[in-house]
């Protein structure tokens, strides 16, 4: 079961999830205005808010998962200097 | 003090670009929205693209500097840990990275740098294989990363 330390420790895949359900709903609402819309004129502000909207939630999206990642990795050498300045204090370097 | 993976520079320049990638974009949407004809929102589609362009380059940054930080910090640690887990008596020499079966250490006699034999910047010209102390006087390509 997901706890709520994992919901807090993981918010930016969190908010990664969310960003995609919300850019994929955007692009859809989009495409519904402009499909009512008969005219170019009424269709480009659609393509300019939710085209160019939806895309930027699943950029958004996206880059929050590279960046948990990386913190993630961040956080393994965190871990890795502790452990080898604890090694270092046993065997000092000649 | 524990190094930061993003520094506060590179968070102003992503919330800057970010910022101003949203603003661009709402201002193209506001001006698309209040023309009645298609010729008079051309212009604002492209002000669009240039929001659309801001925001990726928001990303691109974020995304790439702190790939790089990553990359630098476990360099720096590896070239630690070798300190202190060398065997006392000299007989290994210290690991350059992850080399294929085939992949030694070259350079030619002109060359400031060594490259991995597979580096493509070593296509075509006479390299040879090169020692630790041929190495200490050269760098290490940028592009293969020995």
């Amino acid at each position: 079961m997901i706890s709520r330390t994992w919901f807090v420790s993981h918010w930016d895949r969190l908010a990664a999830v969310i960003s995609t359900v919300a850019g994929v709903v955007v692009l859809v609402l989009g495409w519904q205005g402009v499909s009512q819309s008969a005219l170019p004129a009424g269709q480009i502000p659609y393509v300019i808010s939710a085209g160019l909207g939806g895309m930027f939630l699943l950029g958004v999206a996206g880059t929050l998962w590279l960046s948990a990642d990386l913190r993630d990795e961040w956080h393994k050498l965190d871990r890795l200097e502790r452990a080898l300045e604890a090694a270092e204090t046993r065997s000092p370097a000649s | 003090m524990t190094p930061r993976l993003w520094s506060a520079g590179t968070v102003l320049a992503a919330v800057g670009l970010t910022s101003a990638g949203l603003a661009v974009g709402s201002a193209a949407w506001f001006a698309a929205a209040t023309r009645g004809a298609p010729e008079g929102q051309i212009g604002a589609a492209n002000l669009a693209v240039l929001g659309a362009v801001l925001l990726g380059t928001a990303a691109t940054v974020w995304l790439a500097l702190g790939r790089g930080a990553v990359t630098r910090r476990a360099r720096h640690l590896s070239s630690r840990a070798w300190q202190v887990c060398r065997p006392p008596d000299g007989s290994l020499e210290e690991p350059t990275g992850p080399l294929g079966a085939d992949d030694s250490l070259v350079a030619a006699a002109a060359m400031t740098r060594y490259h991995r034999s597979s580096c493509p910047l070593t296509h075509g010209r006479k390299v040879r294989a090169v020692s630790v102390a041929e190495r200490a006087a050269r760098k290490p390509c940028g592009v293969c990363n020995p």
